[in-house]
């Protein structure tokens, strides 16, 4: 009887010191409680690009041992090819140089983007570091290719200064390609001129 | 010799039949109303697709009504289907109807559209809207040569789709700072609103030289109003695919659409249902996108019915 007694009023206490409390959730900080973050697309490709580009590295195959015709929607390749032209539009902001890979001889153009706007979503779609069950929808994984495309300017073209002097020049690639048609678009992970 | 070619035919027909008593059963097709030729071909490549893999299928439209659906589903269990293919009506009223089916052991494969719960159907095939939009933007602002006014025509905004497709044509469009948005409005997915919001945009903003539609009723509408106007200068794009648009762009009066390819999803989620019914083999993962190809004149020829075909 004794033991029920302190049992309630221990309750009793329990009950009002509890709703004496009240959490203040800041605005911002809901995620440290609810455990769901908002979304950056930024940061979240920042931390996978060095396996990304790792992995893209070990997959890559020599462009001349593929059927061109089956590259679809990417495949990591490797290459060494010339430099043909150097392409600037929208103020700089759409760079690209169109190349001859050493020992090809097929009908196919070659075009290696070099931003600093990339189109398209290949370094998303061949690497296997992140897949899209990982994100909360379509927009986030499209917003993923997008920032995993930045990290290509940042880490891989910007540092080079490429411009109209690459003309001629061999270039050693890596990267992703597709092919829409007859036309080749590489993303590169890794480049060097010789 | 007669007779021979008698008998033989007789024993033909009996192997048909014993054929037809064979059939790994019914799979039921589920989809909005097929007086739009985009739910049309699902039926019809669904129906096909599983013939050929030797069910019997029949096709049904629930014109996106949860309740009519839901009568459907429940006919799919008294009929004892096999397996359920469906373009749902509603992300959140179609849960009910898919844990019907669950529930009586029918394994269900979503396509087209997802529902908002996972677990429950074995696949949710759909196309990738947001690399669609964003892929024929891209054709889009090179057309535009990356500058000049333009306007947007929004799909119904109570849907997420009209979202994500504009958000990520903005993705793209929104880098360069020479394209400028003068009027973004909404034509509710409509053809004669895209007709008739695109006339009143060319009134009050003459100096546009673009138009991104959400959907490619809305482009045919808005390209229609463009042609009627004089002002085929106006390079415009929409999204799904449809052989309207694509007749459009093959005239020069679109630039380009993005093609869902939903016949490759329909297909796709019988083939997953047959390899779940003979050994139940599941997909890897439940939610599955499939890419969206950009259309252009360069390649509208390889596209008919939703199907594209390389040539």
């Amino acid at each position: 009887m004794k033991a029920k007694i302190i049992g309630v009023l221990i309750l009793v206490a329990i009950v009002a010191f509890v709703s004496n409390q009240v959490l203040v959730i800041e605005k911002g900080t809901e995620g440290q409680y609810t455990g769901v973050v908002a979304f950056d697309a930024n940061a979240s490709s920042g931390s996978d690009w060095q396996h990304i580009a790792a992995e893209i590295s070990g997959n890559a195959v020599d462009i001349n041992t593929l059927d061109l015709a089956e590259l679809g929607a990417g495949k990591s390749v490797k290459f060494k090819a010339t430099v043909e032209e150097f392409t600037s539009k929208a103020n700089g902001k759409r760079n690209s140089i169109t190349i001859k890979p050493e020992n090809y001889s097929g009908n196919y153009k070659f075009t290696v983007q070099l931003g600093s706007i990339y189109s398209g979503t290949a370094i998303r779609d061949v690497q296997t570091v992140k897949k899209f069950g990982d994100f909360t929808n379509q927009t986030e994984w499209s917003q993923y290719a997008k920032a995993l495309n930045n990290q290509v300017h940042e880490n891989v073209v910007a540092p080079l200064g490429i411009n109209s002097e690459v003309k001629g020049k061999n270039v050693n690639i890596t990267g992703a390609a597709t092919a829409t048609g007859s036309e080749v678009l590489i993303t590169p992970v890794e480049m060097s001129f010789e | 010799m007669k007779k021979l070619s008698v008998i033989a035919v007789a024993f033909a027909m009996i192997l048909s039949f014993a054929f037809s008593a064979f059939a790994a059963g019914t799979i039921y097709i589920i989809t909005p109303s097929a007086s739009n030729p985009f739910f049309a071909t699902e039926q019809r490549v669904g129906v096909a697709k599983a013939q050929e893999l030797g069910y019997e299928a029949k096709a049904f439209s629930h014109d996106d009504d949860a309740a009519k659906q839901l009568e459907l589903f429940e006919a799919a269990i008294s009929d004892k289907a096999v397996a359920i293919i469906c373009d749902n009506a509603g992300a959140d009223a179609s849960i009910e109807a898919v844990r019907k089916a669950v529930d009586a052991k029918i394994p269900v494969f979503l396509i087209d559209r997802e529902i908002n719960e996972s677990g429950l159907a074995i696949a949710q095939i759909v196309a990738d809207n947001a690399q669609g939009a964003a892929a024929i933007a891209e054709k889009w602002v090179e057309a535009m040569d990356y500058q000049g006014k333009y306007a947007e025509l929004l799909g119904l905004e109570s849907d997420t789709n009209c979202w994500v497709r504009s958000q990520n044509y903005h993705s793209v469009i929104d880098e360069y700072p020479d394209l400028e948005m003068v009027a973004q409005q909404s034509a509710n997915w409509s053809q004669t609103e895209g007709y008739s919001k695109t006339e009143a945009i060319l009134q009050a903003h003459p100096e546009i030289t673009g138009i991104i539609c959400g959907n490619d009723t809305m482009a045919c509408g808005a390209a229609q109003a463009c042609v009627d106007a004089k002002r085929t200068d106006i390079k415009i794009i929409g999204l799904d695919g449809s052989d309207d648009a694509a007749a459009y762009v093959a005239k020069g009066q679109m630039v380009g659409t993005a093609l869902q390819q939903i016949a490759r999803i329909t297909e796709i989620s019988i083939e997953q249902a047959d390899a779940y019914l003979k050994d139940g083999t599941k997909p890897a993962s439940e939610k599955q996108l499939v890419p969206c190809i950009a259309i252009t004149k360069d390649n509208v020829a390889n596209l008919s019915q939703f199907v594209y075909t390389e040539k």
